[in-house]
């Protein structure tokens, strides 16, 4: 059981250096097989235990195991990469981002001590905490965005199966990583939009 | 195109929600009401009222406690850690099994009480008294959070009145191995026997940054601590896991799941509690108060199946600096709200347990600031009011002396002859490594500062209590004392104030 949830810890960590990998502007311009073959030598590599503990193992010291969310941002991130598909559009992936960033505002600031309630509390199987995301999860794939329902459902399968160690629901939806990144795609776009406004002012 | 993959997409959720609602609800929830720890102490002598005899000596006239027909009660000292030349802190303590079975050691329902117990005789064949022996662990190395520093532990035998040699249980790297993950260094370890009679090691181990960036592993022992199993890892917060600490005991639940008094320390300081169920996990985690009230590593005391208080170090900057406290009477499903004890706590550890007949003893820097003085304290009214029974360390009275280092090492040599009576008998040249040892802290600053703190306070089976503490950062230090030593006690701190 403790090697189990190690492997898919130390997989998370694994998946996340080799979809920042495929970002790099050398590896995106090789051919695919030469591709495919470095980033299987890069698995190896992150992989193997140096001075007792992998490159993967000592990433995931600092950063923990990642989210449900983040693997699957990275997995459609890196089959990007590789297929040049666009499997989810980009204002899907926005919507969910949104929502991801708006959470994750209002839940680490109560879940490190702000006030009495703590909301990662929930997260060992209240059930009107999952029904509550049942329900958004529906809405959400049905009107809002397709990506924050697979994500929200993912996260719930893999903690009914028990694939990280934490028994808390709440790792399986979200880590600061991922809010981090929220806030950077939410800026980055308040910036374009706010240059796009200032050049469209000036335009005669 | 794009219904079918919102119609998958939904079927994905279906089938997902179905797995993790029946998971929520098949998965017992927390129960609450305590175990009460089962102690089982032999009568207890009366107290003889025959005042003590003065002998003369020369001038100087002093009192024998070792008088012969006096009932003094035993009280004793040692020194835990043998180990010299190293930084060591943060001890605790769990009763052996020895000749007891994990039931009588453990607890009895939550609907029996403590004082049943005393009231039922044995039956016939079981189990003989239990040995009474207790295995401490602390952390030592290089200095505090240094990559060398190990978790230890030693075994304390009361029959022989000696302490094993000090093993290594845990260290950066074997738990950095078993983890698979990077652990920078070692912290604060905590014992518990669980449910089923296993004992349970929490460490702290620490990743990235200080202590605030702490997790807690956990390792278990089916054999009494002579071997241990793979270390894993609790996860306890949604913020990469760090800043849980422990270092209050932990306890048992009614139906043998473990209550962990927990602490948060990044970005602010609050009292927790981890709930563990019957194999470990994390089932439930309960807020004791939030950020800014200062409360740090809680304690808990269990003065009945639904009622009891915890006590927690004080961190925040409000005056007078006390303790705090809140209490419980249901069980640990609510708590109150935070209030300030009535003893002064100097940011400093304190331990603490529920006595069978009602009295709350506790152990602790009683002052405002420094760790230089160590004080028993008792409450005969549920930890509303707290009086000392015996300074058990005070070196308070050299604080501004400038002692030169010829008089602060003697001073030391007293204090290590007062707490191993058997270094008064060992070869000069293995006193003075412990003197030496202790220098390297007392005089770090070139003047003469002493330090006791971190203290661990149990009762065992047999009604003896078992204290270690931080002596000086060098050694842990043991003391033990039985109940009649604290009847006497006791008596004398009535008889002091009148009562």
């Amino acid at each position: 059981m403790q090697l189990d949830t190690d492997l898919t810890g130390l997989f998370g960590i694994t998946l996340a250096i080799v979809a920042l990998l495929v970002r790099l502007p050398r590896v995106k311009a090789l051919p695919l097989p030469r591709r495919a073959g470095m980033l299987a030598a890069a698995i190896v590599v992150v992989s193997i235990p140096l001075w007792g503990v992998s490159a993967a193992g000592f990433v995931r010291g600092m950063t923990g195991d990642l989210s449900i969310s983040t693997l699957v941002l990275l997995a459609l991130a890196s089959a990007r990469s590789f297929s040049g598909k666009v499997l989810i559009g980009d204002q899907d992936r926005f919507a969910m981002l949104t929502t991801i960033l708006i959470t994750a505002v209002l839940f680490y600031p109560l879940a490190l001590g702000l006030g009495m309630f703590d909301p990662y509390r929930l997260g060992y199987g209240n059930l009107w905490f999952m029904a509550a995301l049942l329900v958004i999860a529906v809405w959400s794939g049905l009107r809002y965005s397709m990506l924050l329902a697979l994500c929200i459902a993912l996260a719930v399968a893999a903690w009914s199966a028990g694939w990280y160690e934490s028994p808390n629901l709440w790792d399986y939806l979200l880590d600061p990583w991922l809010a981090v990144y929220a806030l950077a795609v939410q800026l980055k776009k308040g910036l374009s939009r706010w240059r796009g406004n200032k050049h469209a002012r000036f335009e005669p | 195109m794009v219904d079918i993959k919102r119609a998958i997409t939904l079927v994905i959720v279906v089938l997902a929600f179905g797995s993790g609602m029946y998971k929520a609800w098949q998965q017992p929830g927390p129960s609450f009401g305590f175990r009460l720890p089962v102690i089982d102490p032999p009568a207890v002598q009366p107290v003889a009222e025959k005042k003590l005899q003065l002998r003369k000596k020369g001038r100087r006239r002093f009192r024998r406690d070792d008088e012969p027909n006096v009932t003094v009660g035993r009280f004793e000292s040692h020194f835990a850690s043998s180990h010299q030349h190293v930084q060591t802190h943060a001890s605790s303590l769990v009763e052996l099994k020895d000749g007891c079975t994990s039931d009588t050691l453990l607890a009895k329902p939550a609907d029996c009480g403590r004082r049943c117990d005393a009231a039922t005789p044995a039956p016939e064949g079981s189990a003989p008294p239990c040995r009474g022996r207790i295995r401490a662990f602390w952390f030592s190395g290089s200095r505090e959070g240094a990559s060398d520093v190990t978790v230890d532990t030693a075994v304390f035998d009361p029959a022989k009145s000696e302490w094993s040699a000090e093993q290594v249980v845990a260290s950066r790297a074997g738990t950095q191995r078993s983890l698979h993950r990077y652990i920078s260094k070692l912290g604060n370890p905590v014992a518990a026997r669980a449910a089923d009679g296993t004992l349970r090691l929490f460490y702290v181990t620490v990743s990235l940054g200080g202590w605030a960036g702490s997790s807690i592993t956990m390792m278990t022992s089916s054999d009494d601590g002579e071997t241990w199993g793979e270390p894993r890892r609790l996860i306890t917060s949604p913020f990469i896991n760090i800043s849980t600490l422990v270092k209050g005991t932990p306890f048992l639940y009614a139906d043998g799941s473990m209550g962990l008094p927990v602490y948060h320390e990044s970005f602010s300081k609050f009292a927790e509690m981890l709930h563990l169920d019957a194999v470990g996990n994390v089932v439930d985690k309960q807020r004791l108060a939030s950020a800014g009230q200062g409360t740090l590593q809680p304690v808990v005391l269990l003065k009945s199946p639904n009622d009891a208080l915890v006590l927690t170090r004080y961190s925040g900057k409000d005056n007078p600096h006390l303790a705090r406290s809140l209490t419980t009477e249901d069980g640990g499903q609510h708590w109150s709200g935070v209030e300030k004890s009535s003893f002064p706590n100097p940011d400093a550890a304190l331990s603490a347990t529920a006595l069978p007949d009602g009295r709350l003893m506790a152990v602790l820097n009683h002052q405002e600031q420094g760790r230089d003085s160590l004080s028993l304290m008792l409450s005969a009214d549920g930890g509303v009011t707290w009086k000392e029974l015996r300074r058990l360390e005070e070196m308070r009275v050299i604080r501004d002396k400038k002692l030169d280092e010829a008089q602060c090492m003697h001073i030391v040599q007293g204090l290590v002859l007062n707490s191993d009576a058997r270094l008064a008998l060992a070869p000069a040249a293995m006193l003075d490594e412990y003197v030496d040892s202790a220098k390297a802290r007392v005089r770090a600053d070139g003047g003469c500062n002493f330090e006791f703190s971190y203290p661990y306070l149990i009762q065992a089976h047999n009604g003896d209590f078992h204290l270690t503490y931080t002596w000086n950062r060098v050694f842990i230090k043991h003391v033990t004392f039985d109940q009649v030593w604290l009847n006497r006690h006791l008596k004398k701190a009535n008889n002091a104030t009148g009562h």
